[in-house]
């Protein structure tokens, strides 16, 4: 019997802050549903934010999106090579072999209409992921006799999300997370100024592959918990959110991050709560993405007017 | 072939052939205006839109529904570019960005109110997530007429403003100072784009949208460059993909051996082929196609080193005969390709090969010798004199550029070095007017 | 050892400018001048030496080694266009950027490194800006920074792709005198320049360029009326158009 069953939005927060701490004090018992959802969404969300942040300054979100879709054909790919039964059943290994597929497909093919048949990049970009997209589904369809499969890739499934999920998203949250701390300066440079960056010998080529994989890698992972496409969300929303009100890179990370578990906890807690008061089952990851969809336009709407507001009250220094 | 007529299979083969020609036209527009990202982002916006219809459907009891939805994603999809526009002006975000948050975001809204449908009213839950991917299955003979007429509409559009549009799009400068209003245009683009996204999403579905606003403006691209053609091409391939693919849909949904059915849905599979013609336009298109530009690379190559060939037979004999032996001597490629441009150039008439292995020019082989060497040297001169290029180094560049001066860059480089009589090396200019 | 040698260069693309067969070097210790009309072939040809886009043919040298070997020897300074002013990042974190590329990416900044940053700063006027985010500098002073971040590189050659574009005088000024300074304390300085009229104050020695060498040397030499001619003049468009039509028919594109 779930625990937060019943329980109302505030309610559920306080369980949950509750069972959590027991549970990483190791006290607890096994995660339940609700729990795995926040903690899922949560650690997809600081990949992809982590991930996003460069890739919104950098202005290649266009390729995360060609991603998203490129990396089902991956995902059929590997499936179909090693024999496994159902998307579901994808480990570590597999995951990354799919992105990389993935990321190298999409790619390859893009900078081949670009370059060699000189298409212009919108449609190449286009041209390419749709069909892949189109590719994979049928794909799947025929050999995997999943026709719920073109669903499941936009919305995911998070209710159904299981332990085996937790532990892809956590490892590729460890994973970028790693990444970027660790080579933080380098892409600094070369997201800031790329011909700079190669003067001194920053392999920018290479780092553009490994940001593309490990963007597939995310992708892939969040695949059932809020599906690729909301995972685009993910990347894009909190990092142009937190520019709006800040101007340190690292604090544009850090607010990421953290604002993705704000809306994790609350998306879940808001669903529960309409489900428990109104009797209304809300999708969560919707909620998560209208929820930080909303606070960003309302950030853009208000900003202007908010900032004069704190500035007459003093809060603010007058010049920035 | 029965399945043009059958009356449950032609609404959706006739329906989605009217449907794509739609995408497609607006997409050519689009595809122009390098927009073609921006008609992915409004199509993901109908979504919500569709939900919403879906909620009025389901209150009404289905009352007009096909018109309501239609509507619902319409307004959506307009909405969509205004919230894009706001996004890049107010918030100040990259076009790209504020393209890829607006396409995530709605897609979001669109799946948390589609959650509440499903608790409201399964039924209109799943017709309104059919249109993810498509549902041209459940077309009748209604939406044929429907689709129609809102294709037609579109089409009869662009052939009538069709003179302000190819202005509009080619040479904007040339607009504004005539007076096409180029804010209107765009706005009428954006509205037809929206018209066009919405007759296609019940086709191809919402996410694969954008595969039938570029994949048919490809192929069009690859066989012309003007917009009436591209236009006609654009739609032909739209509507044979989408008919193509609907069969086949059909065709595999329907003949599965274990017994246990798997519908092919047929959105993927239009697009698809769509694509497939996009490919086969890049390789194999007339004049622009891979295949074609390696052929014509080749013929280059060969014509070179048969005008080398002449070159060579003038240098060594002028107008007399000299041993074929000692011109192949000269050049480094294969034998027998060397051998086989011999036998094509005095098939052609430019050489003389007689039985005892020598080999001449004839009158029109002198000639063409002469005017190749003659710009060969003049290049030199032009080298040197105008461009203060060392004569030492001219001479790889004049073997080049011998071969590829056309009509007007002789006329020009005449007017530069037109009467010199040596060139850097000292060696005498041949005369001009040869007979040719 | 020159501390930068053209040899035999050519570049070609269908899109960018042709440039043929360029070759000239450059003394130690001098401030040299890259010189030719707009679409010249002068980037391409900065982006060429360093590897950043490929030649057909030739190549550059560095003190005589290729410019992956003696990177650490050389400040490269792109146009300020290229780069995104919006990006989230403060003055002083920009010049600490010079420091980060002489040391290395994983090293800790030290205390000297962030006075030598302020410093330097300073120096080029621009210590009162150092918390500032980059969007609100002037053309300038965004100019100057780029400076600042190549000074605390501490090259031996410094390469400047036209730094006073856009630029205004106090800050040319102010620029051309740290240049000079440099000079003096015996780094040579290669500088893509746009304006004809300052070359004769600014350098030592001047190379004219438009599609191929037109003339290397001081600027009384080369800035004579029948070099500008040839640089400046209509012939090298016919150069430029039989060179891109040989490139369409090798390609197999057709005209």
């Amino acid at each position: 019997m779930n625990p937060y069953f019943g329980t109302d939005f505030f309610g559920c927060i306080g369980l949950m802050f509750k069972r959590l701490c027991l549970f990483f004090i190791g006290l607890g018992g096994p995660l339940c549903s609700d729990e795995l959802q926040v903690l899922v969404l949560f650690l997809a969300g600081i990949t992809a934010s982590l991930l996003g942040t460069f890739l919104v300054l950098k202005k290649t979100t266009m390729l995360a999106n060609s991603l998203s879709h490129t990396v089902l054909l991956g995902i059929v790919t590997v499936v179909l090579f090693f024999g496994v039964q159902s998307i579901d059943e994808i480990q570590l290994g597999g995951l990354l072999l799919a992105a990389v597929v993935a990321g190298v497909l999409t790619s390859v093919a893009t900078e081949f209409l670009i370059r060699v048949m000189r298409i212009q990049r919108d449609a190449s970009i286009g041209l390419v992921f749709s069909a892949f997209f189109a590719l994979g589904i049928l794909l799947v369809t025929l050999f995997l006799r999943n026709s719920h499969i073109g669903v499941e890739a936009i919305m995911g499934n998070i209710d159904a999300v299981t332990t085996g999920d937790l532990s892809l998203v956590f490892y590729c949250a460890v994973g970028v997370s790693l990444f970027i701390g660790v080579f933080y300066r380098p892409l600094k440079v070369l997201t800031f100024d790329e011909l700079f960056a190669k003067g001194i010998g920053i392999p920018t080529g290479v780092f553009r592959y490994l940001i593309m994989i490990l963007t597939s890698a995310a992708a892939i992972a969040s695949f059932r918990a809020v599906g690729v496409f909301l995972f685009l969300s993910l990347v894009v929303t909190p990092p142009l959110t937190m520019r709006l009100f800040t101007h340190s890179l690292k604090k544009i990370l850090f607010g990421s991050i953290l604002s993705s578990l704000v809306f994790a906890v609350v998306s879940v807690a808001l669903s529960r709560h309409m489900l428990s008061v109104y009797m209304i089952p809300l999708s969560t990851s919707g909620l998560f993405v209208t929820l930080s969809g909303a606070v960003y336009l309302g950030g853009i709407l208000f900003r202007n007017s908010g900032l004069k507001w704190m500035v007459k009250r003093g809060i603010l220094p007058a010049h920035e | 072939m029965s399945m043009f007529f059958d009356s449950a299979t032609r609404g959706p083969i006739f329906g989605s052939f009217l449907m794509c020609i739609c995408a497609a036209v607006s997409g050519v527009l689009v595809f122009l205006r390098k927009r073609t990202l921006v008609g992915e982002t409004l199509s993901h916006a109908t979504y919500p839109g569709i939900v919403l219809g879906g909620f009025v459907c389901a209150f009404f009891d289905g009352l007009v529904s096909p018109v309501v939805l239609l509507l619902c994603a319409f307004l959506f999809s307009l909405g969509g570019y205004y919230l894009l526009r706001l996004i890049e002006e107010k918030g100040k975000v990259d076009p790209d960005n504020a393209l890829c948050f607006t396409l995530a975001f709605s897609l979001g809204l669109g799946v948390l109110l589609a959650s509440q449908l499903q608790a409201e009213s399964p039924l209109w839950a799943r017709r309104v997530q059919s249109y993810l991917y498509g549902q041209a299955v459940t077309l009748t003979d209604t939406h044929i007429y429907l689709y129609g007429i809102l294709t037609a509409a579109v089409v009869l559009f662009v052939v009538i403003r069709f003179r302000e549009i190819e202005v509009a799009i080619f040479d904007r400068v040339f607009a504004s100072s005539v007076g096409v209003k180029l804010k209107g245009v765009e706005a009428a683009l954006m509205f037809l784009l929206s018209i066009s996204i919405v007759v296609g999403i019940r086709c191809v579905g919402v996410i694969l949208m954008s595969g039938m606003l570029i994949a048919p403006s490809i192929v069009a691209r690859q066989v012309s460059r003007s917009l009436g053609k591209m236009i006609f091409f654009a739609a032909l391939v739209g509507g044979v993909s989408a008919a193509l693919g609907t069969g086949i849909a059909f065709y595999y949904s329907t003949s599965l051996e274990s017994g246990a059915k798997i519908s092919l849905p047929p959105g993927p599979v239009i697009i698809l082929v769509a694509s497939l013609w996009s490919v086969l336009a890049v390789f194999f298109a007339p004049s622009r196609g891979l295949v074609f530009r390696l052929y014509r690379s080749v013929t280059f190559h060969l014509r070179c080193q048969s005008e080398n060939l002449i070159k060579s037979i003038w240098k060594k004999a002028g107008n007399g005969v000299t041993r074929l032996k000692d011109v192949l001597a000269c050049h480094s490629q294969q034998k027998w390709l060397l051998r086989l441009l011999i036998w094509k150039l005095s098939r052609d008439g430019w050489i003389i090969v007689d039985g005892l292995g020598g080999v001449s020019l004839t009158r029109d082989g002198f000639a063409k010798a002469e005017h190749i060497v003659r710009m060969h040297r003049l290049w030199e001169v032009y080298l040197v004199n105008h461009l203060g290029v060392s004569a030492k180094k001219v001479h790889r560049s004049a073997e080049e550029i011998e071969h590829i001066l056309s009509p007007e860059l002789e006329k020009e480089l005449l007017s530069f070095v037109g009467n010199s009589t040596h060139d850097p090396h000292e060696s005498p200019i041949p005369g001009q007017g040869g007979v040719l | 050892m020159k501390p930068f040698e053209v040899h035999n260069m050519t570049v070609a693309y269908e899109d960018e400018t042709v440039l043929w067969d360029v070759s000239f070097s450059v003394e130690p210790g001098s401030l040299v001048g890259i010189i030719g009309p707009n679409g010249a072939g002068k980037s391409t040809l900065l982006k060429a030496s360093l590897g950043i886009t490929r030649p057909l043919s030739g190549g550059t040298t560095f003190f005589g080694k290729p410019f992956s070997k003696v990177r650490r020897q050389i400040s490269y300074v792109p146009q300020r266009r290229d780069v995104d002013w919006n990006f989230p990042v403060t003055v002083f974190d920009v010049a600490l950027m010079g420091r980060h590329a002489r040391r290395g990416f994983f090293k800790w900044v030290k205390k000297a490194d962030k006075a030598a940053a302020l410093r330097t700063l300073e120096h080029m006027g621009l210590a009162h800006v150092s918390d500032r985010q980059i969007s609100q500098l002037s053309g300038g002073q965004q100019q100057r920074l780029f400076l600042t971040r190549a000074l605390l590189q501490d090259a031996d050659l410094f390469i400047l792709d036209e730094p006073f574009a856009g630029v205004d005088i106090a800050s040319e000024r102010a620029i051309i005198d740290t240049l000079k300074e440099l000079k003096e304390q015996g780094k040579t300085i290669v500088v893509v320049h746009h304006d004809l009229h300052s070359a004769n104050e600014y350098f030592d020695q001047v190379v004219l360029l438009n599609a191929s060498l037109i003339a290397t040397g001081t600027p009384t030499d080369v800035l004579t009326p029948e070099n500008l001619q040839r640089a400046y003049g209509a012939q090298v468009t016919l150069f430029e158009q039989a060179s891109r039509r040989a490139h369409a028919k090798k390609m197999g594109i057709e005209i």
